[in-house]
């Protein structure tokens, strides 16, 4: 129910709105209560003097044009994510924060599980499901794989399906995609198309046990049925990349990283078609189930249901098997990688060292433990957008990163650098143990199309040196890195914040995109 | 300037260190004799077994005669000077001798030097790698020692090898070593003779997650940490050995005919 109750603030000037920012630190500001109606907890967002103007520049054309086509800011819908029933402490964005649907893309929301009250909401963990990040590290050098970059890149593009509408090569039946909706990774390794300890580096081991494959709608299982290990499109990719610098070397060291010229594989993909239409689903039944619970929100895009209703809980299962068809997809991609790999240098991908380092997700819910003022509590955390950053000695953490706190892979744009970050105890207190995602759209698709032309990006990248091979050209330019923020200064902003740490910058030297 | 210390140092001579550094002064066949003994039996090989008895002649007349010989053998070109020219002369042949034998490993070691350290005039210890003559058999065996000793499972030796456990020792090792007095620990904390600076210090770049109060025992219980964690890490391999033995049985047939099994 959107919140046609609430006292219709009049219009602001810019200047009225932004009193309501507080500036805490250089690297952290407050949305102060009021900001939008009914907010319980105040927001929270991350961000440095650069990053800051730009969000401040988003806020003033709202100003300027109101309330009319496309999505809020991102200020605006922090703030109204605040306003949600259940959400504890304050409503988090991170610095590469930009806006969404409801929930702006950056967003960490926690609802208290013991409140009856407390929603779960799709536009919380985004239409991706479980999009995520994977870190393969290799024992190869950057001169091993410089006379052979086009080659592999080639080889990487021959074996992962990319593209819109991409079918996969993993064969799935009906039966399989089932097993695989329920078991997750554990499908994958009973397959034989992941490594036993592939399972141990991945958040939830790579299986959410909640996942109920009969909660799945037949027509998102129509559509995820033939995408089973394909990398799709959009901002999706599968990098080469070789390891740039090294900031903090004892962990590295634990994530098999040894050296400057290293090279790894970062493949960066999620839950395809099906994740979409489980999302889909979702906000269908949930705008009943608002209706019928007389849920006010401030936006309709907020669509959410009780964590506790029948329509929460479908979706929390629904989600879960998305998530789980992600993991599994993106080991199927890793899979056809060492056979890549193995091919290029003929060796097994054993002896090449092909562990993944770690595989994380940015837009997913999970249930929680946190302390909240001193006790204990379980939470229903929506990250959107965002890392889980778990600190060491974390008990959910692998045991190989227990003293070094959680690996976070963020996905540089295409062509720009991406890092290896670890988790903090100030960011378990302070963001519910979570961080960035990657450099934060800072152009609309729309506007990435008008302003960029696809062969100046392709022949910028040529330039750089980085072998390309897309599935689909004319996209290229919304994903050009000109449409993005510069993730150095959202990268430097995490660790100034202190919520996570920087470990490891990796440059790309082979994309292969949809 | 004479370059014998440089070359005697280059061919590894095991008394390199006390043969005399003022080679401008006249040397004494004392000093050269078992000089050029090593250097014909182990580098040069001129001469057949037989024919190297005249130079371990005892008497400084018979074995200048010998070592005479040996130079016209050689086609010594400064033969008619004194000890300290010849003795370069030969060093340098043997040096000249040896890099034919290994031109290969050698360039390739420069090489590496000359990627990791820079301009030449920026050279300096620490900027060149550690042990780039890994493809020696005495390097490779010590640094194989070093690798048991540090539980690092390697098979061979290679350049990337040696900067692992480079790391490995800048970070965990070397940091453990005793510190300066400066940093001590109190007295009787440490083993006799070895002060807890270095381990505490090395320890505490790793978060213990709370706090005693107690520098040392905050060190003990990260330690125990530690070894709990070793101890899970174990446990773990004994976990992903049993999922690879069921993994054998149930791998897809599918996945069999199109890659090969198993995934690794």
């Amino acid at each position: 129910m959107v919140n046609e109750g609430a006292p219709s603030p009049t219009r602001r000037t810019y200047e009225e709105e932004s009193a309501f920012i507080t500036k805490l630190s250089p690297y952290h500001h407050r949305i102060e209560t009021g900001f939008v109606p009914n907010m319980r907890v105040p927001g929270i967002f991350y961000v440095n003097g650069a990053l800051r103007s730009i969000l401040d520049d988003e806020l003033r054309a709202y100003c300027d044009r109101g309330p009319a086509g496309g999505f809020l800011p991102a200020v605006k819908q922090i703030a109204n994510v605040a306003a949600l029933p259940g959400i504890v402490r304050h409503s988090i964005a991170m610095p590469d924060v930009h806006s969404g649907y409801g929930f702006s893309i950056g967003n960490v929301a926690a609802f208290d599980m013991s409140d009856p009250e407390a929603v779960v909401s799709p536009g919380g963990v985004g239409f991706d499901i479980n999009c995520g990040v994977r870190l393969l590290r290799t024992n190869l050098r950057e001169e091993d794989v410089l006379g052979v970059k086009e080659q592999l890149a080639q080889a990487l593009f021959d074996h992962i399906p990319v593209g819109v509408g991409s079918q996969g090569i993993i064969p799935t039946t009906s039966r399989d995609l089932a097993g695989a909706l329920e078991l997750g990774m554990d499908w994958s390794l009973r397959e034989g198309y992941a490594w036993a300890e592939d399972k141990e580096h991945c958040e939830e081991a790579g299986r959410m046990l909640g996942a109920d494959p009969t909660r799945v709608s037949p027509r998102a299982k129509k559509r995820g049925l033939p995408q089973m290990g394909t990398l799709g499109a959009g901002n999706h990719y599968a990098e080469i990349q070789v390891v740039d610098a090294v900031f903090d070397r004892a962990a590295a060291r634990k994530m098999g990283i040894d050296a400057v010229g290293q090279v790894c594989v970062m493949i960066h993909s999620g839950s395809r078609g099906l994740g979409h239409q489980v999302a889909t689903d979702a906000l269908v039944a949930m705008e009943r189930a608002m209706a019928r619970d007389g849920i006010p929100v401030n936006d309709r895009q907020l669509a959410c249901a009780r964590i506790a209703s029948q329509e929460g809980q479908d979706y929390l299962a629904a989600m879960a098997c998305a998530a789980n068809f992600a993991w599994v997809n993106r080991s199927s991609m890793t899979f056809l990688c060492r056979q890549a790999f193995a091919k290029m240098f003929d060796a097994t991908p054993d002896d090449l060292d092909m562990h993944v380092v770690y595989d994380v997700s940015h837009n997913i819910a999970k249930v929680e433990e946190h302390m909240v003022d001193g006790r204990m509590k379980s939470l229903l955390v929506h990250r959107k957008g965002a890392t889980r950053a778990f600190p060491p000695h974390h008990p959910l953490i692998p045991v190989d990163y227990q003293l070094t706190g959680q690996p976070v892979l963020i996905g540089g744009t295409m062509g720009t650098a991406s890092y290896v970050l670890t988790g903090t105890d100030k960011g378990m207190a302070e963001t519910w143990g979570s961080t960035c995602h990657g450099a934060g759209r800072a152009r609309s698709r729309n506007a990435a199309r008008n302003k960029l032309d696809y062969q100046q990006v392709l022949d910028s990248l040529k330039t750089k040196g980085i072998a390309i091979r897309v599935a689909s050209p004319k996209l290229v330019m919304e994903e050009a890195p000109d449409s993005y923020k510069d993730v150095d200064d959202v990268i430097e902003t995490c660790h100034q914040a202190g919520i996570s740490k920087k470990t490891v910058k990796l440059r790309p030297i082979a994309v292969i995109k949809g | 300037m004479s370059c014998i210390p440089l070359y005697l140092r280059a061919l590894k001579y095991p008394g390199a260190s006390s043969f005399p550094s003022d080679t401008r002064a006249s040397i004494e066949v004392e000093a050269a004799r078992p000089l050029v003994t090593w250097l014909e039996n182990q580098k040069i090989r001129h001469y057949t077994i037989p024919q190297r008895q005249g130079l371990l002649a005892t008497s400084a007349d018979d074995w200048r005669a010998a070592y005479g010989q040996y130079l016209t053998a050689l086609e010594c070109p400064c033969s008619s000077e004194g000890l300290p020219a010849t003795l370069q002369w030969l060093c340098s042949r043997a040096v000249s001798l040896e890099y034919a034998d290994r031109n290969e490993q050698l360039n390739a070691s420069t090489s590496a030097a000359v990627e990791v350290g820079g301009a030449v005039s920026d050279w300096s210890e620490h900027s060149l790698p550690p042990f780039a003559d890994t493809a020696s058999p005495a390097v490779a065996a010590a640094v194989m020692r070093m690798l048991r000793t540090l539980h690092m499972d390697q098979e061979e030796v290679t350049p990337s090898t040696v900067e692992r456990l480079s790391s490995v020792l800048d970070t965990q090792v070397l940091p453990a070593l005793p510190g300066d007095e400066d940093t001590a620990a109190p007295s009787g904390t440490g083993r006799q003779g070895v002060s807890a600076a270095g381990p505490i210090a090395l320890l505490a770049g790793f978060p213990l997650g709370f706090s005693t109060g107690s520098p040392l025992s905050d060190a003990a219980a990260t330690i125990l940490r530690m070894l709990y964690l070793r101890d899970l890490r174990g446990l773990q391999d004994v976990v992903d050995r049993e999922l690879e033995r069921v993994q054998a049985s149930t791998v897809g047939a599918m996945a069999d005919k199109a890659y090969g099994r198993p995934a690794r």
